[in-house]
């Protein structure tokens, strides 16, 4: 090489290098800058599973081009009905695009809504394995894998109040359903804050549990009992439950069960498979239901100082735990951006939910999957009102102004609950509600509206109700009642039944003080005891209602309530007397000859 | 004919001793397997076997495209580079006779793989079922919905009338002084077709609207109809649902006034998903004997309160067995196999090895979305959509389409059958025509190129 040639090489060289040194240098305030302007979508990942960070790091740039063509599979197949891939594609996609919390948003409500509804009703199966499909990405995956974003606890929870809680689907009904089978092996029928303290307590590994000797021993003969509890701990703990449920599943395992009856090994066992199922399967942890209790909880009509449990079969508890626990984890201190504004509604809505729908029936048929009643849960009014309080303080404080339609809300929601305490025979919890009503609202435009005595106030709404309707609204209002008291009596609601005959009794009495006497042929009603009779008859000719359910409603009246039955029966009898003479008269008309016009 | 098959069986010796198709080879052993198992898709056993039957036929159809294009080109550019051309060129072999002998081999290797390959794919998909522990409904449905071959049913839109009206609403404007401004006939006709169109598909509230499906041939009245269809709803409610309200049967009976009928209707009222294809089953003796069934919807105004357009209306039933429809689906990959092979013979006589390659995988990717770029041409705006319609739209059409209804594999996924008509016609225009177009201009080359002549 001649000199020039070299010294050209060795000049070049070192330009490079400076240049290339000189280009790293800016590597680090690139990526700030980046990450500052919120370019970053797709942050390194940390702690991953190999196969993951494989999949992520071996494409290198042709991961997006992947992405792409995966997206316009998914979109393709879904436009041409073929949803056999999109679970799959959606693991994919999430698996390339795992810290895009978007991703996980879109794929999971792309399940559960859309893909969801393309399945006929009749296929409820089909459906609610799609709606858990949705909810069990973003659960079991999204979330773990970006712990700090909002927007995906957001959408769980909307999945869970919207999907699941509402009644757009045609198959709600069956998704509370199948929440409700499933909460409850788990809880209980009726869970206490101390079972929830003993779940907190539960052990958290399988060998925790079995280094009491006498567990060890219930497990070991559990397993020799049948070999398909000779398993690991998730499907152990899994078919344990299931078998709780279902006997039948395995009458050797379950004589193992019954040996052990009211010994403390099997309670510990099947304490530890509860929590373990809770916590690894639903992502629940009792600690923190244990604080939505406290905060959100039920609570006794006469004594709202303590807290009860939340229902966790209804799916706005788990709405309104989702919810919280992102508004916990992932909120940013300081802002109250837009996300977490969504989110907190999902909590208020929730509460509202559960005190307009969170008694939750679940009514056995034999041979047949339960039935699914949603009841109000008067029980849910005082965490409503706090959470109501607390929304208007929020309001206050960050809006700065007077929030007039949340106060406007607010008050409107005391007054239905003056009325509906009333009508279900809590009159005491009523009374407190107006003085609280009257306390924080008898100002301005309202200063006189709740100056009246309770039941002057009570009553006036019901005569503000009659003026607006006809004589057979009234009717039907009443009739409604008789029917609510059916219902209620048949689920051995007693008092809330009782609570609804009074009702009934009130607006029939207040209707016929107001127009009965005067109008008696042209707006009175039928008799009282002909009403109570009517919606008898509706409440056993509605098939909403399974037979079995009618069955026992009548055979509680003949037996608890000989009066009631007895007064039907002679409704009954009347009935079918006055049809009978309608009948004889149409016919008798019909068979006349009728005169001519001419005459 | 001998010499072409010695030229065949060389070419076939040498392209099995290529590291590549060893490779090939070795992944589609390794991974067909594993993603019979591996695969699970929605989690039924349908949902199982159409992810693998879909993956699989792919992954092979890909895989042995990429192995036929290599293949392809590098036997005729690396004997024109290597010179080894000269040991054959000096026989008394015509030039033609090389090339054919070429393509010969080429395809005779593509279809012992793909007949290889296509045996494991149908063999895992006929055992799963076996080897998975699926419910006896979950094997019923794919018994219904997988392992079968139906042949699907579209009533043909009534061009004539559409003409007749577009034609009458034309004259009615022009008579009335109403022609929009700033367009031009060709346009204007081209907008009232559209609103005709829409206006002939949409179903208002109360109204019905019928298709009338004729010779269809089940086999067995036991058996099972499917309809499927896609509905969209003006104005969009806002659930993104509308009740659907069908009946099929015989109605042309109640037409001429008579209330007999040899069959009985069938109705279907349920709650659809707008914008998706959707299906549902009725029975087949819903048919009347000479093979006719009519098929109506209602738009009930008590359930809708908007209209309704249902759109790709079909009916399919049983025709066929799966495992016949199962290797039409491989004979039509081998007709795109053999395209390429010819593709890859015949631009390797003028064009040096990765540029070949280059054009053959071009082409591979043009057929993948052929169906795609023409619909996006059609999309385009005025001047541009000009342009391409007689610039790309007519190269597209030279090239092949390997997409859409020429897309094998969802017949298998969705257990249509790929009637004899279409693989002929694929056979015939792709398979025939074009690779013998491709070839003689090959051979035309071929025949005229110095081969002494060192190339570039």
């Amino acid at each position: 090489m001649r000199l020039r040639d070299a010294i050209i090489t060795v000049v070049s060289l070192i330009a490079a290098i400076a240049l290339l040194t000189a280009a790293s240098t800016r590597l680090g305030p690139i990526q700030q800058a980046r990450a500052e302007m919120g370019l970053v979508v797709n942050e390194p990942l940390e702690n991953a599973p190999p196969s993951l960070a494989f999949a992520t790091v071996a494409m290198g740039a042709f991961r997006g081009l992947v992405v792409e063509i995966l997206w316009m599979r998914a979109d393709r197949l879904k436009e041409e009905g073929l949803f056999f891939d999109a679970r799959q594609l959606a693991e994919w996609i999430t698996i390339l695009q795992p810290r895009f919390a978007a991703v996980w948003d879109f794929h999971a409500w792309n399940m559960a809504y859309n893909i969801s509804v393309a399945v006929p009703a009749e296929q409820w199966q089909e459906r609610w394995k799609w709606v858990r499909n949705g909810y069990e990405l973003i659960r079991d995956k999204g979330i773990p894998m970006n712990p700090r974003s909002i927007i995906l606890y957001r959408s769980l929870a909307w999945i869970f109040q919207h999907k699941m809680g509402h009644v757009n689907d045609d198959c709600h009904r069956h998704y509370k359903r199948e929440l409700a089978l499933a909460m409850r092996p788990l809880l209980g029928e009726s869970p206490t804050n101390q079972d929830f303290e003993a779940l907190i307590g539960a052990p958290g590994e399988l060998s925790e549990v079995v280094a009491d000797a006498a567990v060890a021993q219930f497990v070991a003969d559990l397993k020799a009992a049948d070999k398909m509890f000779d398993v690991g701990v998730a499907d152990l703990v899994t078919r344990y439950i299931e078998l709780r449920q279902d006997p039948a599943k395995s009458a050797s395992a379950f004589a193992v069960i019954d040996r052990y009856r009211g010994a403390a090994a099997l309670a510990k066992f099947d304490l530890f498979a509860r929590a373990y199922t809770l916590k690894n399967v639903w992502k629940l942890d009792p600690a923190f239901m244990h604080e939505m209790n406290n905060l959100y909880g039920r609570t006794q009509i006469d004594d709202p100082n303590e807290h009860l449990p939340l229902n966790w079969e209804h799916p706005d508890s788990h709405a309104i735990y989702w919810a919280c626990l992102g508004l916990k984890v992932a909120s940013k201190p300081g802002t109250y951006s837009i996300d977490e504004k969504n989110t907190d509604r999902i909590v208020f809505h929730g509460l509202a939910e559960l005190y307009r729908h969170g008694n939750l029936i679940l009514y056995p048929v034999p041979g047949q999957l339960p039935t699914v009643f949603l009841r109000p849960d008067l029980q849910m009014f005082d965490s409503c009102d706090k959470a109501w309080r607390q929304r208007i303080a929020k309001y206050e404080l960050l809006e700065k102004g007077n929030p007039k339609a949340v106060r406007g809300g607010h008050r409107n929601f005391l007054e239905n609950a003056i009325h509906d305490f009333y009508r279900a025979g809590h009159r005491r919890k009523a009374a407190e509600i107006y003085a609280e009503l009257r306390r924080d609202y008898s100002e301005g435009e309202h200063s006189g509206d709740y100056s009246m005595p309770l039941v002057t106030f009570v009553r006036a709404r019901i005569i503000e109700e009659l003026d607006r309707i006809s004589d057979r609204d009234a009717t039907e209002m009443i009739i409604m009642s008789f029917r609510e008291a059916y219902f209620r009596y048949a689920v051995h609601q007693d008092d809330i039944a009782l609570g609804h005959e009074a009702w009934a009794k009130e607006v029939y009495e207040l209707y016929q003080k107001k127009y009965g006497s005067v109008e008696q042929y042209r707006v009175g009603l039928p008799t009282l005891e002909l009403m109570r009779y009517l919606a008898f008859r509706d409440f056993m000719a509605d098939e909403f209602y399974p037979d079995y359910h009618k069955r026992n409603l009548w055979a509680r009246i003949k037996v608890e309530r000989p009066d009631l039955f007895e007064k039907l029966q002679a409704e009954e009898a009347e009935y079918i007397r006055k049809q009978q003479e309608q009948a004889a008269e149409d016919q008798q008309g019909a068979s006349q000859p009728t005169p001519s016009a001419g005459g | 004919m001998y010499r072409v098959w010695a030229v065949a069986r060389v070419t076939l010796a040498q392209a099995v001793r290529m590291r590549v198709a060893a490779v090939i080879i070795v992944m589609l052993l390794v991974l067909l397997p594993v993603m019979s198992m591996a695969l699970e898709g929605d989690k039924t056993l349908q949902g199982q076997l159409q992810t693998f039957a879909s993956y699989g036929l792919s992954l092979t159809s890909v895989l042995l495209s990429i192995l036929t294009i290599l293949v392809s080109t590098h036997t005729v550019t690396t004997d024109l580079a290597r010179k080894h051309i000269y040991l054959v060129a000096s026989k008394p072999i015509r030039r033609f006779e090389i090339l054919i002998g070429k393509l010969l081999g080429v395809v005779a290797l593509d279809v012992l793989l793909l007949g290889t390959f296509g045996a494991i794919i149908y063999g895992l998909t006929i055992l799963v079922p076996h080897i998975t522990d699926a419910p006896p409904d979950q094997v019923a449905r794919a018994e219904h919905e997988f392992f079968t071959s139906r042949v699907r049913l579209e009533t043909p839109v009534d061009k004539e009338k559409i003409d007749r009206l577009v034609e009458e609403s034309y004259q009615k404007l022009l008579s009335e002084d109403r022609m929009p401004e700033g367009f031009n006939e060709w346009q204007i006709r081209d907008m009232i077709r559209r609103e005709v169109q829409s206006a002939e598909a949409t179903i208002g509230p109360s109204r019905v609207k019928r298709w009338e499906f004729r010779n269809v041939a089940v086999r067995d009245p036991n058996e099972v109809l499917y309809v499927r269809y896609k509905l969209r709803a003006i104005p969009q409610p806002a659930e993104d649902q509308a009740v659907a309200n069908w009946r099929l049967g015989d109605f042309r009976t109640l037409d001429t006034g008579r209330l007999t009928s040899e069959t009985r209707p069938y109705y279907v009222s349920r709650k659809d998903a707008l914008s998706t294809t959707l299906e549902f089953a009725a029975p087949a003796d819903v048919v009347a004997p000479d093979g006719y069934v009519a098929l109506e919807f209602f738009n009930d105004p008590s359930q809708n309160y908007w209209s309704i357009i249902p759109s790709e209306v079909q009916l399919l039933y049983r025709s066929g067995t799966f495992t016949g429809n199962f290797w039409r689906v491989v004979a039509m990959i081998l007709v795109r196999l053999v395209f390429l092979a010819a593709v890859g013979v015949s631009v390797s006589t003028w064009l040096s090895f990765p540029v070949a390659i280059l054009i053959c995988l071009a082409v591979l990717m043009t057929g993948t979305i052929n169906g795609f770029i023409a619909e996006s041409i059609d999309s385009l705006g005025q001047t541009l959509g000009f342009v391409y319609k007689f610039t790309v739209k007519p190269l597209l059409w030279f090239l092949p389409k390997f997409d859409g209804d020429f897309n094998p594999t969802r017949f298998v996924v969705d257990g249509r059958t790929l009637q004899w008509l279409v693989l002929g016609r694929a056979f015939l225009t792709t398979g025939v025509v074009r690779s013998a177009a491709l070839m003689l201009f090959g051979i035309w080359v071929f025949s005229r190129r110095e081969l002494a002549k060192a190339s570039t």
